[in-house]
């Protein structure tokens, strides 16, 4: 990040901070506890719980994102090369993407049990559609100048996905995989709400339920924050990965 | 011996055909660089994509040294109109993916690289992307990555044609420089008249689409960088012109 960027991030950070400060010093309900004390709870209340819950969430968006990027990549890649496939694929494609995955929660939970294995899958299910739907239709746009460039110079199939095809489509896998991180966020917060234990939405869920608003505002910073720290993850790996791109 | 016989290319698209070459012919002996000239859309980037095996001819066939393009692409190298330099790829990268395609890693790879990019001048640029060239630049990349594997047959379209006048004639004369310490085979579509002159032995004059060789020009001129200057020169310019516009009846660009 540049200093500029580091400025105007402490900036808003600190507006945003003091905007809350200053809501819940206005409402003076309990239901709004101000950042100091929900910051007090995170550092003085139960650490550990919160930790745990945080690592368990953790744990469940990036084996989401992991399953999704190994398995949407390459199917993107080859729908997009192979039209003739994807003439059979895409009726399919259009008729699942609109349905809002999370609905499925019940039957997924019927179908897999109250294990981890349903909630990664439901998240994985939302993120898979955005970078299938991305990469296949970023392939689809490639000029075919560049596949008859890469073949004169004697490359196989393979070769083509590896040396143009991929690095091709990698940044608007990095776009969606951007936009993909709040929405497996809001689902992972949803799919932990039901018949667990463990996760940032369970203890969300279950401090409301207590009124415990300090605790609640707490687990609801640690969601964010890790929303946060997956975009930030993204944005290095991007930088790092499509070097080409400034 | 590159020899194309019968030559027919039509594009198929689901309710539309186009035929883009009719009957071509010619036979360019192995160590001589020919010059292919003719009116936009006529065909000429086909011809270039069949001899180089990455289209199927419709009707009739291609034989380099006695083999289907497709068979012996690894002898063929293709510069493209627009250079068909990768973005994700720096200079270096570029350069050796021919190589590397053609299993030849590491060291050795490294080296004839880095020999190619100071040749042609560009030893500075190994690290930057294409983004970053000036086209000159990017059409010297383009000569090393094609030149780099030591093709027996190289092919260009209208390698020159996005450049100023200037570059454009000191990538001429480093051309003719790079075929004479070679002797490779060379085929060079171009849109430019001079340009045919300078680097065609032979010049292939193409009518409309569909593409038809109209005459096949002899230039006994032309190797010599000191051509440009001579009045010979000039009157085989003036000829192939003549040429083109009967032929095709458009009047002067
Ligand atoms: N993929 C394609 N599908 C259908 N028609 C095509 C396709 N590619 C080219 N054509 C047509 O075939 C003809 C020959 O095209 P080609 O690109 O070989 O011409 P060209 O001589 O290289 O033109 P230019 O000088 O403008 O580069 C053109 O009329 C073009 O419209
Ligand atoms: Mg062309």
């Amino acid at each position: 990040m540049t200093a500029k960027a580091m400025a105007v991030t402490a900036i808003t950070l600190a507006v945003a901070l003091a905007a809350w400060e200053l809501l819940s010093l206005l409402l003076h309900a309990p239901t709004l506890p101000g950042p100091w004390a929900v910051f007090g709870e995170m550092a003085a209340g139960d650490q550990e719980g919160l930790l745990l819950h945080l690592l368990a969430s953790t744990r469940r968006v990036l084996a989401s994102l992991a399953i999704s990027l190994v398995t949407a990549v390459p199917l993107g890649l080859y729908l997009g090369r192979n039209p003739g496939v994807d003439a059979w694929g895409a009726p399919f494609l259009y008729l699942t993407y609109p349905i809002p995955k999370i609905v499925l929660l019940p039957i997924v939970l019927t179908l897999l049990g109250l294990s981890d294995a349903s909630r990664i899958f439901l998240v994985t299910l939302t993120v898979f559609y955005q970078i299938l739907v991305t990469t296949r239709d970023a392939v689809r746009a490639l000029p075919a100048a560049a596949i008859y460039s890469v073949q004169s110079l004697g490359a196989r199939e393979r070769q083509i996905y590896r040396h143009v095809l991929f690095p091709f489509a990698l940044p608007k896998i990095f776009t969606a995989l951007r936009i993909s991180v709040g929405t497996a966020i809001a689902v992972l917060f949803f799919a932990e709400s039901f018949a667990t234990n463990s996760g940032l939405g369970y203890l969300i869920m279950d401090a409301w339920g207590r009124a415990d608003y300090e605790l609640m505002f707490a687990a609801v910073a640690a969601l964010s924050l890790l929303g946060l720290a997956l975009y930030l993850v993204i944005q290095l790996l991007e930088r790092s990965l499509c070097k080409w791109q400034r | 011996m590159l020899k194309v016989e019968k030559l027919v290319f039509e594009y198929r698209t689901p309710g539309r055909r186009v035929s883009a070459l009719e009957g071509v012919g010619f036979t360019i002996p192995d160590g001589e660089a020919w010059a292919a000239i003719g009116p936009s859309g006529c065909g000429k980037s086909t011809l270039l994509y069949l001899m180089a095996g990455l289209l199927e001819p419709t009707s009739g066939r291609i034989l380099f040294h006695g083999n289907r393009p497709g068979e012996r692409a690894r002898e063929i190298a293709l510069i493209l109109q627009s250079y068909g330099l990768f973005p994700w790829k720096t200079v270096r990268q570029n350069v050796m993916l021919g190589l590397q395609l053609r299993g030849i890693h590491g060291r050795e790879g490294l080296a004839r690289a880095r020999r190619i990019l100071a040749e042609l001048d560009i030893a500075d640029l190994e690290d930057a992307y294409p983004e970053e060239l000036s086209g000159g630049q990017k059409q010297r990349v383009a000569i090393a990555r094609s030149l780099v594997t030591e093709p027996s047959l190289l092919l260009m379209d209208e390698p020159f044609s996005a450049l100023d006048a200037l570059t454009r004639e000191r990538m001429q004369n480093l051309l003719l420089d790079l075929w004479r310490q070679r002797r490779m085979t060379v085929l060079l579509v171009t849109h430019n008249i001079e340009e045919a002159v300078f680097l065609g032995r032979r010049v292939l004059v193409f009518s409309e689409r569909p593409g038809r060789i109209l005459e096949i020009v002899d230039n006994p001129g032309m190797g010599d960088p000191a051509y440009r200057a001579s009045n010979q020169f000039y009157e085989k310019a003036v000829y192939i012109r003549q040429k083109l516009f009967s032929f095709t009846g458009v009047g002067a660009r």
